[in-house]
């Protein structure tokens, strides 16, 4: 089990402007950590600084046990990659199966080994119809799970995501989800930075809250629904399990429903769960 | 200080002109001196000097060069010196005092026709973008795994996947920029007014005058 360890991180593009303000927590890879906060509280100056694109100013990040304050980049990728917001400026083979054969090919060094590895995990995210395609005519959603693609051909343990969600659709949510899980379930950890709430809670294991560069929340998923009644954020919208729930509560329903609902893992289970309990309300 | 863009474009062409014409020591020198106090003016003497940190390596090339292959004199390589940082603080004095707008008032004052007179500046007004855009090439790419970050052999090897994906990426932000022209009814040959007409001040017309002798005096020696 790898791990990623941040102590006392603090960060700042100019000194008199702190952008991140002692940051200490650890991630595994049995966790999937979600990462919320307003516009500019510094969610993607932390990945940055994940994969050393940025360096901290004090404090130090520990990827098991040892520091990565002196290795580049390109070397931390093959344990921690980073995929940004706006991911599509790094197509550059031309067609969609070379790009993953590109990446494919640097860790597994036997040609048809590579090929067959390409060919899977183009079928895996649903790219082997478009393959002999330029990546750049492909549809925005076909260009976003190719970046996905090429994220998950690099064997690292670490995956983080920067606004996977953003400006996708709800089978394209849907797909991320499915991967996201199956690949966890292969022992990779996941940090996600997103304003989406509902994918966040419905992933994740535990919730980090950024305000201002300043980590005011720390717990797991369903604690953090459970406190959000004590303690609004005004940048976070009502998770709509949430409002659910309290629909439920007024016709005098327990809080055990929303502590079924986070037991069961996938998709297709909530939602029978869900059918099940608006069954018996009706 | 506001420097009229139509003057800095003369001042710019003028001391480009002289740097790269004259053959004159001392003249280069006291021009040199002349365009630093009126750089110092506008930017910093710290910008000034990183820019000259940042010229070492070309400077020690042109001054092997010339000792090896041209001249001896060290008052000839300091001239070919000169030159080269003279004409590298001019473009970046011009750059930091004319906005692109500005710069398009003065091309279309001097009847340029205003299609070209815009090219131009919008060709200026895109350098920060392009920039920015090539930093988050490069930034996707290492934190991809391509090791472009890894000395200039692994830079070489790996430049298509830099090179490219900016091409791409220039091209469309160029259409997007069409699009949104075209989405505003824009029209280049339709006739123009501007909400505040360039207009000279004395020092403007003193600057024009004292760049204009000394182009003149240049020519005539």
């Amino acid at each position: 089990m790898d791990s990623l360890r941040f102590e006392n991180i603090s960060f700042g593009y100019y000194p008199s402007r702190p952008v991140l303000n002692d940051i200490s927590f650890e991630a595994t890879t049995d966790d999937i950590i979600g990462i919320l906060g307003p516009n500019g509280a510094g969610k993607s100056t932390l990945l940055q600084l994940t994969n050393g694109l940025l360096r901290p100013q004090s404090g130090q990040i520990l990827f098991n046990s040892q520091e990565i304050k002196d290795q580049r980049t390109s070397d931390l990728a093959n344990h921690i990659t980073v995929s940004f917001q706006f991911s599509r400026q790094e197509f550059f083979k031309s067609t969609v199966f070379d790009e993953v054969f590109s990446t494919i090919s640097r860790y597994i060094l036997d040609k048809k080994g590579a090929h067959e590895a390409t060919q899977q995990i183009l079928e895996t995210f649903g790219l082997h119809t478009v393959q002999r395609n330029h990546p750049y005519t492909l549809s925005g959603g076909e260009q976003r799970r190719l970046v996905l693609a090429l994220r998950f051909s690099i064997p690292a343990s670490f995956y983080m995501f920067d606004e996977p969600t953003a400006n996708a659709d709800y089978f394209a949510v849907e797909l991320f989800r499915q991967y996201l899980i199956s690949f966890h379930s292969l022992g990779k950890g996941f940090i996600i930075a997103s304003h989406d709430i509902d994918f966040l809670l419905s992933v994740c294991d535990r919730i980090l809250v950024l305000e201002a560069g300043k980590l005011t929340y720390h717990g797991r998923c369903e604690d953090f629904i459970r406190d959000y009644s004590h303690q609004k954020y005004s940048f976070i919208e009502l998770p709509s399990i949430y409002s659910f729930i309290q629909l439920l509560e007024t016709k005098k329903q327990s809080i055990n429903i929303l502590n079924g609902y986070l037991t069961n893992k996938t998709y297709n289970t909530r939602l029978a769960y869900l059918k099940q309990i608006i069954g018996g309300v009706g | 200080m506001d420097l009229d863009p139509r003057v800095a474009l003369l001042i710019l062409f003028s001391c480009a002109f002289i740097f790269l014409i004259s053959s004159h020591f001392s003249f280069q020198f006291f021009l040199l001196f002349l365009f630093l106090s009126l750089y110092l003016h506008q930017t910093s003497l710290k910008q000034g000097i990183r820019i000259v940190v940042l010229l070492i390596i070309p400077s020690l090339f042109i001054v092997v060069l010339n000792w090896f292959f041209v001249s001896k004199e060290v008052s000839f390589i300091l001239l070919m010196l000169i030159r080269f940082w003279g004409l590298t603080w001019l473009f970046n004095w011009f750059l930091n005092l004319v906005s692109p707008m500005s710069l398009a008032k003065a091309l279309w004052s001097l009847h340029i026709p205003y299609q070209i007179a815009w090219q131009i500046s919008l060709t200026y007004r895109f350098i920060p973008t392009f920039q920015e855009e090539s930093k988050r090439v490069y930034q996707a790419q290492i934190s991809r795994g391509i090791p472009l970050d890894k000395g200039i052999m692994q830079k070489m090897k790996f430049l298509p996947s830099f090179v490219i994906p900016l091409l791409i990426l220039t091209q469309e932000k160029a259409e997007l920029f069409a699009e949104a022209l075209f989405a505003r009814n824009w029209n280049a040959k339709s006739p123009k007014t501007t909400l505040d007409p360039l207009s000279m001040t004395i020092f403007d017309w003193i600057l024009a005058i004292v760049f204009l002798l000394m182009i003149t005096v240049i020519l005539i020696s």
